[in-house]
């Protein structure tokens, strides 16, 4: 009983002190260059965590999260520009736009098992972009320009260091509901499925309508990171929503652990700042990177949270049941 | 066939059949359990006994025949509907969910019960929420003190003991509050004295109201807890009565044994 | 009016063929080890460049010798691939794995960047030209093409059921602890698939530089398409793969009667998003690997 009040009390200083380090950051003399790319993390991750809901924990393979994004931003882009509309307004459509993808996606894809998800969901991908590039009416290759910003009361978000503050605002948001979801009973239900999907069901469990609550949530998620990036880019394109993206997020997942919010954290921000720690590799880069990824999958295939789970438990003298998700 | 099942019957099994392509597994079998009873299915090696057991709880669906239970027809029903319904399940190698914990393996087995509402309730309602969460805890709290494995509650399920881990998977199933729990050879790999602890639980869940149907090898638990016995083989059935009767059956005595055996007088209880 | 139909077709069979071979290579894997390999594109495109990048010109142009040089080259390479990456990872969620070979692709690539340079080469007088037949423009790569395919095919269909490495595959690919139990070897099967699978890459790495020259993105969308032909044919089925593939083809070249050319891919696409509502199994129900599982699945959960 004491160690688990314990450890409730480490993580609450460990997430104190990780909040205070991110608000002071900005003003520790750094460029507005890396302000940018830790704007691109915190957006990332709210991105890793819907993504962690469907495939972290139930295994269900999902490349196509880069398409839903890029629908968030092109509808905020669109709302915005064409419409008019005011951006808060049109955020809404853009979560309502998530909620509608996730529930015309969510039931076709339970018919759907494992690998032919994966490539249900490429194919999504492609589709989507190839059909925003190819669209008079989302402006082609061309994309689309001069979006408004965010703000609230007159202060628009359209500075790197207010964008920064807007997205730590939202991605502290993000993560309580992420924690929320994943301790409530929808997260045991998602960690059963992956352990025995066979038992669940007798349980009295109705695996359709988890699975596509999860899926309608990691979509929705998607969609509003993707009409913030609209508001803080001020710029979209379809070239930016490719399937190459949307292995990115699952490396990030992969690499973080799956089923934990610090996990999908982990990930984005070290995926997101890898290309900035090895530019001294210059042309070798691309390379090195993909080397390291794979070794990393090779020798931790559960993530960085498995490891230091691992640590934690040598520490504690306790052992933990390999997690060796049967549901792939 | 009728569609109507009687009364005093809590199973009724009519002309059941599956057939994997030009393999019969399970044939025309018919059972019925009246309520208030606890009744086994035996038989050898591959008779189709799992496979019975899974067409009644809907993870198989059947070829053909019917399943009555509690005066509903629920033949083609699924399985998560048929649980809701009132029948528990364990299997027979434990399908437990290593990663969680004792009690949370058990609060998953009430989900259905104990919780109500759609995610965006959840999302918003706060206290609602909790409350049922906190409901579901105690519930499970109290079932797994019953099924003697509290004192464990927050270890990972995946590192107990073999004889907890099937206390779990029962306990899990009784958060349903069953009318009818399908037990899949619940006494396998139990040393003598979990399998009496077993059995005296198991005993203890049927006078509360809950009735009980068993596959099970283990001769000294089915003796034990049946009121009644059907017996496969090769997917028919070929007895059924008491286990007195079953016990002299010269049919059953050859299905296990072969016919170089004969049936000896036992003294009875 | 007709001789663009006929064109049309010519070019679905043959591109279908290609299709087909890619998806006979990745059916290997997966029916051997349960896994994907989500880096063919970049595994063709480096049979490509090994093949017109060293091999052409280490030996001054010789088409076969160099052929043969790549396809050794990648078997060898599969083997290794599959030793540390699909051996290891064998036991975890398959997503992981398959990530795994996706970042694979991605290291594939920055290799032929680095190693061949960005400037595409071209396979130097290897099945140029074009043959009439009758009224219709066939190019020699595409008859090559077919061929190849077929003799592939053929050339698999022995070797699966008169050879004893090929039975041992199949036993792996229906029921890997049966099999391992009856003393076949499951891990080396599955590298002996992986190589196949690869050298099979090479020879199709060799078969699009006339189609498409030797660049780093020349077989992106081969390496999508495959996967649709596989699932349309059958997935798991060798046979299957042809016909997926053929349908591909000649659904997606026949539609730039209707669709404006550009859309072609996204037909391409829509069929396989289709065909994965409708019917995943594919034409060829040859998804005999599930059903003996289902069977076996049920027949154990009967016996103790």
């Amino acid at each position: 009983m004491n160690s688990t009040k314990k450890t409730k009390m480490g993580t609450l200083i460990a997430a104190a002190v990780a909040l205070i380090a991110m608000l002071v950051l900005p003003f520790m003399g750094i460029n507005n260059y890396i302000i940018t790319l830790f704007c691109q993390a915190m957006l990332y991750s709210i991105i890793v965590y819907g993504l962690n809901f469907i495939t972290g924990l139930t295994g269900q393979m999902n490349m196509g999260n880069a398409a839903v994004y890029g629908i968030g931003a092109y509808i905020y882009a669109l709302l915005t520009t064409r419409a008019e509309m005011a951006p808060w307004f049109a955020m809404i459509f853009v979560a309502l736009a998530g909620w509608f993808v996730g529930v015309i996606l969510g039931y076709p894809s339970l018919r759907v098992k494992g690998v032919y998800l994966s490539l249900t969901t490429i194919a999504f991908n492609e589709i989507v972009r190839l059909v925003i590039q190819n669209m008079r009416f989302t402006n082609g290759v061309n994309g689309i320009r001069n979006i408004p910003s965010l703000g609230i009361f007159g202060f628009t978000f359209n500075t790197p260091m207010r964008t920064y503050y807007f997205f730590l605002a939202a991605l502290v948001i993000f993560t309580l509901i992420s924690i929320r979801f994943l301790k409530s009973k929808y997260g045991r239900v998602l960690v059963a499925i992956r352990d025995n999907i066979d038992a669940v069901e007798s349980c009295g469990i109705n695996l359709a309508d988890i699975k596509v609550k999860a899926f309608v949530l990691s979509t929705v998620f998607g969609a509003i990171a993707g009409g913030m990036y609209a508001s803080f880019m001020r710029y979209v394109a379809p070239n930016t929503f490719s399937t190459n993206l949307s292995i990115s997020f699952v490396v990030m997942l992969i690499l973080g652990g799956r089923g934990s919010v610090v996990g999908c954290l982990l990930g984005a921000f070290i995926i997101t700042f890898a290309p900035e720690a090895l530019r001294f590799l210059g042309d070798y880069y691309q390379f090195v990177y993909a080397v390291i990824v794979i070794l990393a999958i090779i020798f931790n295939p559960n993530g960085l949270v498995s490891l230091g789970g691992r640590i934690l438990a040598k520490i504690k003298r306790i052992s933990v049941p390999a997690k060796r998700g049967a549901n792939g | 066939m009728s569609g109507q099942m009687i009364e005093e019957n809590i199973l009724e099994i009519r002309g059941l059949t599956k057939s994997f392509g030009g393999l019969t597994a399970v044939d025309h079998v018919d059972i019925v359990v009246k309520k208030g009873t606890v009744h086994s299915l035996v038989g050898p090696n591959g008779a189709g006994k799992t496979t019975t057991l899974s067409m009644i709880n809907g993870t198989l669906p059947a070829t053909s025949g019917q399943v009555f239970f509690d005066g509903k027809e629920i033949t083609q029903e699924k399985a998560d509907k048929i649980a809701r319904m009132g029948i528990g399940r364990t299997f027979q190698n434990i399908k437990l969910f290593p990663t969680l914990t004792v009690l949370e393996n058990i609060m998953v087995g009430g989900h259905a019960k104990h919780t109500k509402g759609g995610l965006v309730r959840f999302l918003i309602g706060f206290r609602e929420s909790n409350h049922f969460e906190d409901a579901l805890r105690a519930e499970a709290e109290k079932v797994a003190r019953f099924a003697g494995v509290y004192d464990l509650k927050d270890q990972l399920v995946g590192n107990l003991p073999y004889g907890r881990q099937k206390m779990t998977e029962l306990a899990r199933s009784l958060m349903l509050q069953p009318k009818l729990i399908l037990l899949d050879e619940p006494a396998a790999g139990l040393n003598p004295t979990e399998r009496s602890e077993f059995v005296d639980m198991l005993n203890e869940i049927h006078q509360k109201g809950t009735d009980l149907f068993l596959i099970e090898h283990n001769m000294d638990v089915v003796m034990n807890v049946s009121d009644s016995i059907t017996v496969l083989n090769f997917g028919k059935k070929i007895a059924e009565g008491t286990p007195a009767e079953i016990q002299n059956n010269p049919d059953v005595i050859k299905a296990y044994l072969g016919d170089g055996y004969q049936a000896i007088e036992k003294e009875s209880k | 009016m007709l001789t663009t139909i006929e064109q049309l077709l010519v070019t679905g069979i043959a591109t279908g063929f290609l299709y087909g071979l890619v998806a006979i290579e990745y059916t290997l894997i997966w029916n051997a080890c349960g896994l994907l390999n989500f880096a063919h594109a970049k595994t063709i495109t480096l049979g490509a460049y090994i093949f017109a990048g060293t091999f052409l010109k280490m030996t001054g142009n010789l088409n076969i010798p160099s052929l043969l040089g790549a396809m050794l080259v990648m078997a060898l390479f599969g083997a290794l691939v599959a030793t540390i990456i699909y051996i290891p990872l064998r036991n975890y969620a398959r997503y992981i794995a398959i990530m795994a070979t996706v970042m694979m692709g991605t290291a594939i690539n920055e290799v032929c960047r680095l190693v061949w340079g960005v400037v595409p080469l071209s396979t130097q007088g290897f099945l140029i030209g074009t043959v009439k037949i009758g009224e219709v423009v066939v190019s020699v790569a595409y008859i090559y093409i077919i061929v190849i395919a077929l003799l592939v095919n053929i050339a698999l269909q022995i070797f699966m059921k008169k050879t004893k490495q090929g039975r041992a595959m199949t036993c792996v690919s229906q029921n890997k602890m049966a099999a391992a139990l009856m003393g076949v070897k499951v891990e080396r099967t599955m590298v002996l698939a992986v190589a196949l699978s690869f050298a099979i890459c090479g020879v199709i790495g060799c078969l699009s530089g006339p189609l498409y020259t030797v660049q780093q993105t020349m077989a992106d969308m081969l390496g999508t398409k495959g996967f649709s032909a596989g699932v349309i044919g059958g997935f798991g089925s060798i046979p299957g793969a042809i016909v997926g593939g053929l349908i591909l083809g000649i659904v997606e070249n026949l539609s730039c009667l209707v669709v404006p050319s550009i859309y072609k891919d996204v037909v391409a696409f829509a069929l396989l998003i289709i065909f994965l509502m409708v019917k995943p199994e594919g034409i060829i129900k040859a998804n005999r690997e599930h059903k003996v599982k289902e069977k076996k699945k049920k027949s154990a959960e009967e016996k103790v």
